[in-house]
């Protein structure tokens, strides 16, 4: 039912580009998050959609239908905020039926609605409270009762996690999911964690300052990150630079700047001589003690050492003087500060990007 | 010298020191502000004898001062309720249009609403007069022969709709904008159509601002003097009264009539302070149809439309249209200033410098009395008796001034408990001493958020680094707190310049600008008396531009 779509989509606060030309597709069904660094114009798009805000152009169509002119209170949405946004003077059951009310219901519709959706979350012995009693979890499935209450079928997420503490936060990613699911609803959910959004997600889009980079499940985002920006957000990676030396079958040999190690990445999409980012994940490295022919293979020196409990971050000097850096599991055999190690990482798994214009604005994470 | 002035202030940081500021500031407060208001009660009851006879069973006119007191009493009230209801039905659209809407042109509306409140009540009520109750006014240019109301409760009602609007606009704006707008977002979220999301959750949410609103409308309204002064016809007001009484010596009815007055801002006040919060609003229940139509678009820009007509005819052209008559009977009032035999010229010199120099003279004292009142409304941690403070510095506020210049008037005078001798006699110090009691309020209540919005690490870390705690003031919080006491000194000095009714009780033969005006009205040399309010008005709006300047830069 809920299909909605973005096409062109612009709004300025002043000079400043909140979100600039974007176009996005919500299947029906789908549970998509906008994910991106604070600013990157996320909940801009979410009210948008959500009719708080008026976009300077562009369109934004239900269902095929151009709803832009259409005010928030006749979009059919139901909307979970960031900090809940219970009304303090209302009790649990006249907040959890606000829309049914003030939609004019008959009394016995709106009764079914309250105590389902009190149900849903688990909350309906706490229908006559009041806001102030309420602990922050439970006031935010209040906050999610009283959205899914509205019947709309097109839920929107404005950090709904956010303010809850870390642990609680990944059991309720799940709850969440798994409520959106049962209900049949599509959810478009804002965050700007990770974790969050790799967790609970069918698709992510990825948005920089106003704009979407990638829109792709998140075993794709991850594996196959079409920037370098997408691909430093969602991983943490070394990036090195180099230039292509040879162009094999089905692979090619990249030599890193300053007659720097030879890496061998899996593709052939790069002609001779192309200056390249090359960018591989710090989890993925080892050291190596069997050396194999199916693996990269690099010499380093290690210059420091962080322990952060099960793992520990090497940093290490390759020959050609670039800072490369690895996690590994603490329990693997220590390494001594200034020796010599080979590291080995998997071929498949290096990612390679064409040298950009700014190196810096594209690592930079904002 | 450098080392004079460190001695000096070590000195002054001293524990003694500061408990003698705190002591001394207190015992002014009490001594100054606060016994003299509430010495009428003391006066009634030790002269209730005579107080009795002369309203209750006067040999020649027997209970007729009861009569018309309890007349006039009714009368204020009335006048009030109905202005109090008009202001938050014309009112609150406008403050929502100004707290939630941006448009071209909202900085000046914003300055337009202000202008009311920076002229003296006199000079408002005088060019509202011209306005509707004269051929040159709107009587005039509809063709008829004389104005289109005359003198009397409708004209006062619409003098007061004009004064109190500004204050109510003002504070429900400020109200508005401090609910927070998610809820409101949320609520749209939910589907309420905008004239639901403000009756269910805009109102609830801005309730005790909206009854703390009207009860100050309504407690101005019913202590106004200078511009009732003007347009009250026969039917006298409370306040006026009082004025009238004093006048006539009827030093019984008007402190009866003063304690009763005393005793109705009391009650108002204490209502403002504990019973806001209770009061309940409909906001349970929902109309859908009803409201879903109310929130039409068409609806609400005419709503739109109609606000800004009635800010338009009701309260701007009628509180500027002094300068249209000024522009068109120029020549009379040069002839009424410059040419009469009576020197009115002369007379409006000597009123402007003594109301000049009374508006200074108060400011200086408020300066000096307020800021150390405000340090200790904010720093010092005296638990209850701050709260009891709290509440007594706003006593002057809403006592109608005609009232507390009578209680004071009283209490110095030669009625009062220093005996026959008196200590002020009216004229040119009693009217410093009533001006700083209203003033004070006004000075203390823009220092104290100012104090607070100072933050303490700022000193904490000058006294780290060895300042004694004056040197403290003097460097850390004197340079941050110095604009507002500049604002303060402004909104002190326009109270004190444009006040008429306590003035009228204390004046003695000394003559502010606007009695003067009041004086000139009453003898039908209205010409002058425009004069005399272009003047005034213009000082005023020069005040109030460099008030906004200022506020407007700490922003």
């Amino acid at each position: 039912m809920p299909h909605v779509v973005l096409k062109n989509v612009s709004k300025a606060y002043g000079r400043v580009k909140a979100i600039d030309h974007l176009n996005l597709e919500i299947f029906d069904g789908e549970y998509l998050t906008m994910l991106g660094p604070s600013g990157c114009g996320k909940t801009t798009t979410l009210r948008a959609i959500a009719g708080l805000i008026q976009p300077d152009e562009g369109e934004i169509l239900f269902d095929g239908k151009n709803i832009v002119d259409l005010p928030a209170n006749e979009r059919d949405i139901g909307m979970v905020f960031q900090h809940f946004e219970i009304f303090p003077f209302m009790d649990i059951w006249e907040n959890v039926t606000y829309s049914a009310r003030v939609k004019g219901l008959p009394q016995n519709k709106i009764e079914e609605l309250g105590v389902n959706a009190l149900k849903l979350v688990g909350m309906l012995h706490r229908a006559n409270d009041y806001p102030d009693e309420l602990s922050a979890p439970e006031l935010q499935k209040i906050g999610i009762a009283r959205a899914i209450a509205t019947e709309a079928k097109l839920l929107l997420l404005d950090e709904p996690l956010g303010a809850l503490d870390l642990k609680i936060r990944m059991e309720y990613q799940h709850e969440l999911r798994k409520l959106v699911k049962k209900l049949g609803l599509t959810a478009i959910h804002v965050t700007h964690d990770q974790i969050e959004a790799m967790n609970i997600s069918d698709r992510i889009a990825i948005m920089r300052k106003g704009r979407i980079y990638q829109v792709d499940t998140p075993m794709n985002l991850y594996y196959k990150p079409n920037s370098i920006f997408v691909c430093n957000f969602l991983s943490n990676s070394n990036f090195l630079e180099g230039f292509v030396e040879q162009v094999q079958e089905s692979r090619s040999i990249v030599r890193l700047r300053g007659f720097g190690p030879k890496i061998i990445i899996p593709t052939t999409q790069w002609p001779v001589r192309k200056r390249l980012v090359l960018a591989i994940r710090k989890n993925e490295v080892a050291f190596e003690f069997e050396p194999s022919f199916e693996k990269n293979l690099v010499n380093a020196t290690i210059i420091k050492r962080h322990f952060m409990g099960s793992r520990t971050i090497f940093q290490l000097r390759l020959e050609n003087n670039d800072l490369f850096e690895a996690e590994i599991l603490t329990r693997e055999i220590p390494k001594d500060l200034n020796s010599q190690v080979t590291l080995s990482f998997d071929i498949n798994h290096v990612m390679s990007f064409e040298y950009p214009e700014k190196l810096d604005y594209e690592l930079a994470l904002e | 010298m450098g080392q004079l002035i460190q001695k000096i202030e070590k000195a002054l940081s001293t524990r003694f020191a500061r408990i003698f500021s705190d002591t001394f500031t207190l015992a002014f407060f009490i001594l100054i502000i606060i016994v003299p208001i509430l010495y009428i009660f003391t006066f009634v009851g030790t002269e209730w004898n005579s107080i009795y006879t002369e309203i209750f069973n006067h040999p020649i006119t027997g209970d007729e001062q009861w009569f018309d007191l309890t007349a006039a009493l009714v009368r204020s009230f009335e006048i009030a309720a109905i202005v109090t209801v008009i202001d938050i039905l014309i009112g609150l659209p406008m403050a929502l249009i100004l707290a939630r809407k941006d448009f071209r042109g909202k900085k000046y509306i914003d300055t337009l609403i202000d202008l009311p409140l920076a002229v003296p009540t006199a000079a408002l009520g005088f060019s509202i007069y011209l306005f509707w109750g004269t051929q040159w006014g709107i009587g005039g240019l509809l063709g008829l022969g004389g104005g289109v109301f005359s003198e009397g409760p409708l004209m006062i009602m619409l003098v007061h709709i004009v004064f109190t609007y500004p204050y109510i606009v003002r504070n429900l704006k400020e109200v508005i904008m401090r609910v927070d707008r998610t809820y409101e977002q949320a609520a749209q979220s939910l589907g309420a159509p905008p004239f639901t999301v403000f009756r269910t959750i805009t109102g609830p949410l801005m309730k005790e601002g909206l009854v703390a609103g009207a009860i100050l409308a309504f407690t101005r309204s019913l202590g106004e003097t200078g511009a009732t002064m003007i347009v009250f016809g026969v039917t006298e007001t409370s306040p006026i009264q009082i004025v009238a009484w004093r006048g006539l010596g009827l030093f019984g009815p008007a402190a009866f009539l003063t304690m009763i007055l005393v005793l109705v801002a009391l009650g108002l006040l204490l209502m403002l302070k504990l019973v806001t919060r209770r009061v309940g609003l409909p906001i349970h229940r929902v109309f859908p149809r009803a409201e879903r139509k109310l929130s039409h678009p068409i609806l609400r820009k005419s709503r739109n439309v109609i606000v800004g007509l009635i800010f338009l005819v009701v309260v701007i052209l009628p509180s500027l249209w002094t300068f249209v008559y000024i522009g068109i009977n120029g020549n009379a009032a040069y002839s009424q200033m410059f040419l009469s035999s009576d020197n009115k010229v002369a007379a409006f010199w000597l009123s402007l410098m003594s109301s000049l120099s009374i508006a200074g003279m108060v400011t200086l004292i408020c300066i000096i009395l307020g800021i150390p009142m405000a340090l200790i409304m904010v720093r010092r941690k005296w638990g209850k008796i701050k709260a009891i403070l709290d509440a007594m510095i706003d006593i002057p506020l809403v006592i109608p001034s005609a009232a507390l210049g009578f209680s004071v008037f009283v209490f110095w005078g030669t009625l009062g408990p220093f005996g026959p001798g008196g200590v002020f006699s009216p004229g040119y110090w009693l009217i410093v001493l009533v001006h700083v009691v209203f003033c004070y309020p006004y000075m203390v209540r823009v220092l104290i958020p100012i104090v607070n919005s100072i933050d303490p690490g700022y000193e904490e870390a000058a006294m780290t680094l060895g300042a004694p705690s004056f040197t403290v003031f003097r460097t850390c919080t004197w340079p941050l707190l110095k604009r507002g006491v500049l604002a303060g000194s402004i909104i002190t000095f326009t109270r004190s310049l444009g006040e008429t009714g306590a003035t009228l009780v204390v004046m003695g033969l000394a003559r502010t600008v606007p009695v003067l005006i009041v004086d000139w009205v009453e003898a039908q040399s209205l010409a002058a008396a425009a004069f005399a309010s272009v003047i005034i008005i213009i000082f005023s709006y020069c005040l109030i531009f460099i008030l906004r300047k200022i506020t407007l830069e700490n922003e």
